[in-house]
């Protein structure tokens, strides 16, 4: 039966200024497949401990290939393990199909070094400013005469060179670097971000991001059971997180959740591992695809 | 008259601490003639000690400065830095909205700034032009001699950044020197 139960939904938004509408859940092939064929029992509270509880599975693999959508001919597909969150120690529900444009693309370290760059400068605002001789409120009157006083000549106390005068060349005022890269430089940076967590082993697959308890500890056991390292990014295709995960990732600083549209670059290389569901992946690929092939005239 | 050819005298004098100055020891140092081997026939005498004196700025308070009234100036406490605070641990997010959501957004629309520089990135008359032309109507009322400045300060950097520009053409006929 199918049993992805959401009690009491609980939005983990990703903390924008305007509203996101909700984006429905599209099940792909692979999805639905998995909802047939995946059977969980559902625990009550605390009645067994997490780590004592078994998962009734039908026999594994449960799926060993994913239809690639506009697959490179000449590339063959990556491939990764499909994982699961619903017990301590992974168990490796079957194997899929990466495509090799997003997650096997060269690696590139200044595209990666722009883009992480770009994502500090473009909402930098410096506040800085210094007084320039018009700026400060002191009289204009010539302080003293020009001949005979044995001072050097002076027409205001306002110049650069008197104390308490003003600045010629400071910073003038809140300036901001803003400017933005290119649709093209960005998608290259997220492949190739991409591509590195999959070659390094620090980007893991699983079915979905639901887990049995909202126990902390069941969370901080499962990820050092399994060596994911001391930060994960756990990615989802949708904002609305499951109530057991968003309770005890909120426990941690470490551990952050983030929808498909969130990711960026920096936060790829911030956190240690990436952890990912098969929506979010299908979603992640859809979208990259789009932006690499699409001929769209710049405005 | 031993005593006399070596010529040593030694004094150690510790003054007093003022009140003005700070804790400094004044130290008179041992008074050492040159030594000679054989000791000169009377009435011939040796050239004597000579109280050349040396006087020390040392700091004789202690290792740390203590009961100091004025403020130490020291390097600043340390503080952690919260790299996984809640700021901190998602920077960056949405950053791609524009290519990954699924709406219009862009990341400029969710840029936090004063409203003048949200997206906007001029030279310093550009900037207070825009200011200007989106807050002027309220600065006037508030701050009304912020915003005569503000408009002395466009007009000096238009003639700064325009004008007294390029370079002078001689050999040409007529009296315009710059074009």
């Amino acid at each position: 039966m199918c049993m992805f139960m959401k009690m009491n939904v609980f939005r983990q938004i990703a903390r924008t200024n305007t509203c996101v509408s909700l984006i429905q859940r599209q099940c792909t092939a692979a999805q639905i497949f998995l909802q047939r064929c995946f059977a969980t029992k559902v625990f009550q509270g605390d009645e067994v401990e997490a780590s004592a509880r078994v998962v009734a599975r039908p026999s594994l693999p449960i799926i060993t290939s994913r239809k690639i959508q506009f697959p490179n001919p000449y590339i063959e597909p990556k491939q990764a393990w499909l994982e699961n969150m619903d017990t301590i120690s992974s168990e490796k529900l079957g194997i899929i199909d990466l495509h090799p444009d997003v997650f096997g693309t060269p690696p590139r370290m200044d595209i990666l070094h722009e883009n992480v760059v770009w994502q500090h400068k473009y909402r930098y605002i410096n506040y800085e400013k210094e007084l320039s001789k018009g700026d400060l409120d002191k009289r204009r009157r010539k302080p003293f005469p020009q001949k005979g006083m044995g001072k050097k000549r002076a027409g205001s106390t306002k110049a650069c060179n008197w104390k308490y005068g003003g600045s010629a060349h400071g910073p003038r005022g809140p300036y901001s670097t803003y400017y933005m890269l290119s649709k093209e430089k960005r998608e290259l940076g997220l492949r190739i971000a991409l591509s590195v967590k999959y070659a390094q082993d620090d980007l893991h697959i699983v079915d979905s991001l639901e887990i049995p308890s909202e126990d902390p500890e069941y969370l901080q056991e499962l990820i050092d059971t399994r060596y994911w390292g001391f930060s994960v990014l756990f990615v989802d295709d949708t904002d609305i997180m499951p109530v057991n995960m968003s309770l005890a990732a909120s426990e941690f600083g470490q551990y952050n959740l983030l929808p498909v549209y969130g990711l960026n670059v920096y936060s790829i290389l911030k956190h240690q591992t990436l952890v990912m569901t098969l929506a979010a992946v299908e979603k992640l690929e859809q979208k990259l695809l789009e932006q690499m092939h699409k001929a769209d005239v710049r405005k | 008259m031993s005593w006399l050819t070596k010529g040593i005298t030694y004094a150690r004098q510790l003054f007093a601490r003022s009140s003005s100055c700070s804790q400094c020891i004044s130290m008179r140092c041992r008074s050492v003639g040159p030594e000679y081997k054989f000791p000169a026939p009377s009435p011939y005498k040796t050239p004597g000690p000579n109280r050349h004196g040396y006087k020390q700025n040392w700091f004789d308070g202690g290792s740390l400065p203590r009961g100091i009234p004025t403020k130490v100036h020291a390097l600043k406490p340390y503080r952690v830095r919260k790299t996984w605070g809640a700021t901190k641990a998602l920077y960056g997010r949405n950053d791609n909205i524009d290519i990954l959501g699924d709406t219009d957004l862009t990341p400029r629309d969710l840029l936090r700034a004063p409203a003048w520089l949200k997206g906007f990135n001029g030279n310093e008359m550009q900037r207070l032009i825009r200011l200007m032309g989106m807050e002027g109507h309220k600065i006037r009322q508030l701050y009304p001699t912020y915003y005569n400045q503000n408009w002395r300060r466009i007009k000096y950097l238009y003639k700064k950044y325009n004008q007294h520009r390029g370079k002078p053409i001689t050999n040409v006929i007529g009296t315009q020197k710059v074009y």
